[in-house]
């Protein structure tokens, strides 16, 4: 039987985990990603998600990616 | 004597006092070593705790405390710690007899041994307070025998794992999955791996105690909703086996999936109109034949199953189609368990 293991899914587990919150973000602050381009949002901002102490303090990490995300796509275009 | 001297003498009685109250109260903390103590008056008074040989003072203080408050510490040589396990004089706590009405109340409802008091605490809160308890109070307690308590089955004791306590628990606090083993109900299924993302213990009024959950992944799969709120038993998780997987999880669970409950009562329960609200955002809507029709919000259709099934045959559910399903698969189970029904192969999900 396969095992559940610690290791070499990491990401892919936080990603399950933070995954609802980004989702619910994007509906309602209308950020328009689609779903490989709201993953890497999400990947990007692991490491300070961790951080959060609360719900709000997640969002904001998320509002500052995709905020720091849109500034540089712009500045491409 | 001089002013100054008298002013002298008042501070040093005073920061006695003050060293002593400290190591009592550091000794209701728990049994501590003669560093420890220190340490507690040093962290308050700094360096006018102890200013000479700390080591002499102290035990000049332990002593004091002895004779003079009737305090009863004994030196435990094995562990190298200090006991506190009677304050004499200084049991300063009383109340008036309202307050020792509720607290022989909490004491008849939760005694020990059972599994909610261990497992919450609530023994050691209890016997703290009892120990901060004039004598001449703890002999009334002792002598009072608690006429209101509150009903709590009093579960399987020892049937927790306090292991599997800690590590469940701990994940919780640090916000981490959790993998174990869970005992499953099936036949065919003796052991599943469970995934999850654990948010809160909770006993429920039958006397078990159950984790609530998100599932990740089971494996092998079973009939496990994942991403939906589910509860586990902790009597069920394999000893040994529940692990704290470095996944850091969201501050609080992200809304679990919300179903739309709608279900019938029928008018020899709702005819009072009396109906109890079981569950978030209930409406009522008495009908004019005595029935009522009820609708609510839930997360957790095992849970509500379990909840709509004390009405027996006077509650029929509409919505959502998954409860209705599951209560097709309880009525089937029931008809065979009592009728001999034989279900159809294969069987309705």
């Amino acid at each position: 039987m396969h095992k559940i293991s610690a290791q070499p899914t990491a990401t892919l587990r936080q990603l399950e985990n933070w995954l609802p919150l980004a989702q619910s973000e994007n509906h309602t602050q209308q950020w328009g990603y689609e779903s490989h381009a709201l993953e890497q949002l999400v990947v990007q901002a692991l490491p300070n998600l961790h951080h959060a102490q609360t719900l709000q303090q997640a969002r904001f990490v998320l509002w500052w990616y995709h905020w720091h995300t849109s500034v540089s796509l712009n500045k491409k275009e | 004597m001089t002013e100054q001297r008298k002013g002298g003498l008042k501070r040093s009685s005073w920061l006695t006092f003050r060293r002593r109250l400290i190591l009592v109260r550091r000794l209701l903390v728990g049994p501590a070593t003669s560093s420890e103590l220190i340490e507690a008056v040093t962290l308050e008074l700094r360096d006018q705790g102890y200013p000479g040989d700390a080591i002499s003072a102290l035990k000049h203080d332990l002593d004091s405390l002895k004779s003079e408050y009737n305090c009863q510490i004994r030196f435990q040589r094995r562990a190298n710690k200090y006991y506190l396990s009677d304050l004499g004089e200084l049991a300063l706590l009383d109340m008036p007899d309202e307050c020792m009405e509720a607290l022989a109340f909490l004491d008849a409802s939760f005694p020990p041994g059972t599994l909610v008091p261990e497992h919450a605490n609530v023994r050691a809160l209890l016997d703290r307070i009892l120990m901060l308890l004039p004598p001449y109070r703890q002999r009334e307690h002792r002598a009072h025998r608690g006429t209101i308590t509150l009903q709590m089955a009093p579960g399987v004791p020892g049937a927790v794992n306090p292991k599997v306590f800690g590590v469940v628990k701990r994940a919780i606090e640090r916000r981490q999955e959790l993998a174990f083993d869970y005992r499953s109900n099936s036949p065919d299924m003796a052991l599943v791996q469970h995934r999850v993302a654990p948010y809160a213990i909770f006993f429920s009024p039958e006397g078990h105690a159950y984790l609530d959950a998100t599932p990740m992944e089971v494996i092998p799969p079973d009939t496990t909703p994942l991403r939906h709120a589910v509860y586990y038993r902790l009597d069920r998780m394999v000893e040994g086996s529940p692990r704290i997987l470095s996944t850091m999880l969201p501050p609080e669970r992200v809304r679990p999936h919300v179903y739309k409950l709608r279900y019938t009562l029928a008018p020899e329960v709702a005819r009072r109109r009396d109906v109890a609200t079981f569950f978030p955002e209930t409406t009522i809507n008495y009908q004019d034949d005595g029935s009522a029709i009820v609708t609510a919000n839930v997360t957790n259709l095992w849970q509500a199953r379990q909840i709509l099934l004390r009405y027996g045959d006077a509650c029929v559910v509409e919505e959502p189609q998954e409860l209705v399903d599951m209560f097709h698969d309880t009525a089937e189970g029931l008809a065979e368990a009592y009728l001999g029904y034989q279900k159809p192969a294969p069987s309705r999900r």
